[in-house]
């Protein structure tokens, strides 16, 4: 099998779009969340949220491709252009058939704005006529409704955008789709398919459909002061903030990387993919799992155990227990020198983006050799008892070897072990 | 072991579509050529620019989960991947005896049938687990959950290629021995107000409002679109000895498998056919065969101007001389377009092929087009051995998969 290694990030967050600047706000345990009050159709309630900032999509997108784009789709697109960008690479002088695409993604989403003047013609006292709808209001939605929200559209744009022609994949696994399809492309790579890809994932959880959605299921953070909302493994946290965002890697096999003498991140060494038990009625994340997909991870990055785990930390009530049950199931008595930081404290929960996001920010901290903190965690929950590294400081770490850790809320769970190139 | 070359038996089968809610049922339609297209029946449709689809009509839901809590996430595409699956498992017999690691892959994506009418109502969401009944992962989780899945779960969302994209992923995940066993397919249901706007005004679907069941005419020189359909393949995928080893009903083998993108335009297929050409010739190459060891290919075949001609050239690229003499032909002739569950149920569809020793015809083919010119098994069943099938599957967003199957002899 093929060695595979990381020799470009792009980002699009909440700390903005330069990956240093994210990486420092990041290690100075800043604070990305804040009141929203201003997302549409919400109806004036207050969300607490992490919108991407310093972002213009112009800069990276034709306006002509923009109008078939939904905002997050514009994160996705532009990570990869700055990831692209970031690797040096000049893929015109490509195989495009050797080189692919794997998107972690938010899936098909659907834009209410462009369906409004057609439903409202069509509704009688707060019902749709659908005779009225067929005959007249159908022709006022927008021609590429479809289209805009179609759930492989990043996919699409990178692919033409790169002529990236090999294989592909779109994974809408939610919190684990990043996680899954930088996996998957690692898989692919590795075996020959391919010899390199972007790979990532975008997400948003800030447009009014899903804050409607997630408002409704009682799941988001409250607090008197925004920017500590976020607080996972604390024994105050009350739910996740809404993020969004996109990280994008090109990836290759070290040969080629090598032999164009490129600047390497990291090499990928493990990708695991898993399923805990939970009843199907009340699917979610457990100990279980989260140990499964780390241990697999493991085992395929041939033993290999990592110094340093990148948290999922959801900030809901049991998924935080869960996942500090897991760590110490895959890890054992290890697990309480594993440091173990949740980015969700700074940045919110991203979604499709989160495990991207998680991957990008472990390649840095192989780099540098050092940990972001877990921010807002003042008051422990005793049933999670790990390191978190706790404060709003950096911590330097000897780290060869580290972890990304997520789940959907589904219960599945995807984990990856990413190593310094040795 | 060596992971590379593992065999991957298909152990399971099990299917919900407009022309048989059973495996069996499915199969006799399409053995007789029958039509599954109708006026659409769900909802009023008769001021939509097409009035018509190919709805799953003899569905049982008494086949659905007890619990009502599980139930109530289904919605109507889900409740098909449910059903499919429960017949493939049952089918397999796969849990008799249970490999460590089962997972899921399914190829789908979130639909939303009654959005229209809650934007018309002003409440979008009612219930605190709308989150989860409208996730795109929602079924493979249900699924691992109920059967006590421990494997690897996936959702493929590449629109018409999800469901042959789901089944190359859990094909690769058991050949490279990342499990053991795979429950792969895809489901779908595009019959609602919305989806039928949506590919309306994309100009995609057929108009033949005056004969629904002669709409969907795949390589016909009078096509016009395709047809909108719904329902849901499964399968079970199976590391071949431990297949053996317990004494499992060996359906047939997934031999190989690729995806391509056309990095093209979003909805139209390149005249060349280049990325169809580069799925085909991947997945032959896969599977350690040559063109010519193809007995049998499963069209996307839509029944679209472009897709049905892109198709025949890539065909005559990958194949040479011998496209002429390959029997092809499309099962969307007779139960529209599955969208996501279209490649799982085509692959099932090359597999009974085999099987049985018949081949499905492409129905309502009537008018030679000249850019077609290839034998497209037009209008009924042809009795003729075939031990490698080819199905091939295209989407919107350009991306391609084709997967190889074969009879799954012991060595």
């Amino acid at each position: 099998m093929r060695r595979v290694v990381v020799t470009g990030i792009g980002l699009v967050s909440a700390f903005g779009c330069d990956t240093e600047t994210v990486w420092q706000a990041l290690c100075a345990g800043e604070s990305a969340t804040r009141a929203l009050d201003d997302i549409g159709g919400n109806r004036g309630a207050r969300v607490i949220g992490a919108p991407v900032s310093n972002f213009s999509a112009r800069d990276y997108i034709d306006g002509k491709q923009l109008r078939l784009m939904t905002s997050a789709v514009a994160f996705g697109v532009a990570a990869a252009e700055l990831a692209a960008r970031d690797s040096g690479r000049d893929f015109a002088a490509d195989d495009p058939t050797r080189f692919g695409a794997f998107v972690g993604s938010r899936g098909h989403s659907s834009d209410r704005q462009d369906l409004l003047a057609a439903v409202q013609l069509a509704t009688e006292n707060g019902h749709l006529r659908l005779d009225r709808y067929g005959a007249e209001g159908l022709a006022r939605v927008h021609p590429m409704w479809l289209l805009k929200g179609l759930a492989n559209n990043v996919l699409y744009f990178i692919s033409l955008k790169y002529n990236a022609q090999g294989m592909n994949n779109n994974v809408s696994m939610g919190g684990i789709a990043g996680t899954m399809a930088i996996g998957e492309c690692f898989e692919a790579i590795r075996h020959g398919d391919i010899d390199m890809a972007f790979a990532g994932g975008y997400d948003s959880c800030l447009d009014a459909d899903r804050v409607e959605m997630f408002a409704s299921a009682g799941l988001f953070a409250s607090s008197d002061d925004p920017r500590r909302a976020s607080q996972p493994f604390s024994a105050t946290r009350t739910g996740f903030v809404p993020g969004e965002g996109a990280a994008m890697l090109v990836m290759e096999s070290l040969d080629l990387a090598r032999a164009r003498g490129a600047r390497i991140y990291g090499e990928l060494l493990g990708y695991g993919n898993a399923t805990g038990r939970s009843s199907p009625a009340a699917t979610r994340a457990s100990a279980e799992g989260f140990a499964r997909a780390l241990e697999a991870a493991m085992t395929d990055a041939a033993g290999v155990s990592p110094d340093a785990v990148f948290a999922h930390g959801f900030a809901t009530g049991e998924i935080d227990e869960e996942e500090t049950r897991g760590l110490k199931r895959a890890f054992g008595a290890a697990a309480e020198t594993i440091a173990a930081p949740a980015l969700t404290s700074m940045i919110g929960y991203t979604f499709a983006a989160s495990g991207a996001l998680q991957t990008a920010m472990a390649l840095l901290a192989l780099r540098d050799g050092r940990l972001p903190p877990t921010i807002n965690l003042v008051e422990p929950d005793p049933a999670c008892d790990l390191d978190y590294v706790a404060g709003t400081e950096a911590r330097p770490a000897a780290l060869n070897a580290v972890a990304v850790n997520t789940a959907n809320l589904a219960g599945a769970h995807a984990a990856l072990l990413i190593g310094k190139v040795t | 072991m060596n992971s590379e070359r593992r065999r991957v038996a298909v152990t399971g089968l099990g299917a919900v579509t407009p022309v048989g809610s059973t495996i069996d049922r499915m199969w006799r339609s399409l053995v007789a050529g029958r039509s599954g297209v109708d006026y659409i029946r769900r909802f009023d449709a008769s001021t939509f620019p097409t009035t018509f689809g190919a709805e799953v009509k003899d569905f049982d839901d008494t086949r659905l989960p007890a619990d009502p809590a599980v139930r109530r996430l289904l919605d109507r595409k889900n409740s098909f991947g449910w059903v499919a699956a429960a017949e493939a498992l049952a089918d397999s017999r796969l849990l008799d005896s249970p490999p460590p690691r089962i997972g899921v892959a399914i190829g789908t994506e979130s639909r939303r049938p009654e959005l229209l009418e809650r934007l018309a109502g002003g409440k979008m969401y009612s219930a605190s687990d709308d989150y989860l009944r409208y996730s795109p992962f929602l079924v493979v989780g249900v699924l691992a959950s109920h059967y006590c899945f421990t494997g690897p779960q996936l959702t493929v969302s590449t629109a018409c290629t999800s469901g042959t994209q789901a089944l190359g992923v859990a094909y690769e995940a058991i050949r490279r021995g990342r499990a053991d066993a795979m429950l792969a397919g895809g489901c779908d249901s595009l019959i609602d107000p919305l989806m039928l706007t949506g590919f309306s005004l994309l100009g995609a679907l057929s108009t033949r409002n005056d004969s629904p069941q002669t709409a969907s005419r795949p390589f016909d020189l009078q096509r016009d679109g395709f047809v909108l359909g719904e329902g849901a393949g499964m399968l079970v995928l199976e590391e071949f000895d431990h297949a053996v080893a317990r004494g499992a009903p060996i359906h047939g083998e997934i031999c190989g498998y690729a995806s391509s993108s056309n990095a093209y335009r979003i909805t139209d297929s390149p005249p060349d056919g280049q990325g169809a050409y580069l799925a085909m010739t991947r997945a032959i190459a896969d599977a350690g065969l040559e063109p010519g060891d193809i007995d049998y290919i499963n069209a996307h075949g839509t029944s679209t101007r472009q897709n049905d001609r892109s198709e025949t050239t890539a065909i005559r690229r990958c194949f040479g001389a011998y496209a002429s003499r390959v029997p092809i032909s499309s099962t969307k002739s007779m139960m529209g377009h599955l969208v996501n569950a279209g490649g799982a149920v085509e692959s099932i569809v090359c597999l009974l092929t085999i099987r049985h020793g018949v081949i499905t015809p492409t129905i309502n083919y009537e008018v030679e087009d000249p850019e077609c010119d290839l034998d497209y098994v037009p209008n009924v069943s042809r009795r003729q051995r075939v031990d490698r099938a080819l199905s091939n599957s295209f989407g919107f967003g350009g991306i391609n998969a084709s997967v190889v199957v074969g009879p799954g002899l012991g060595e």
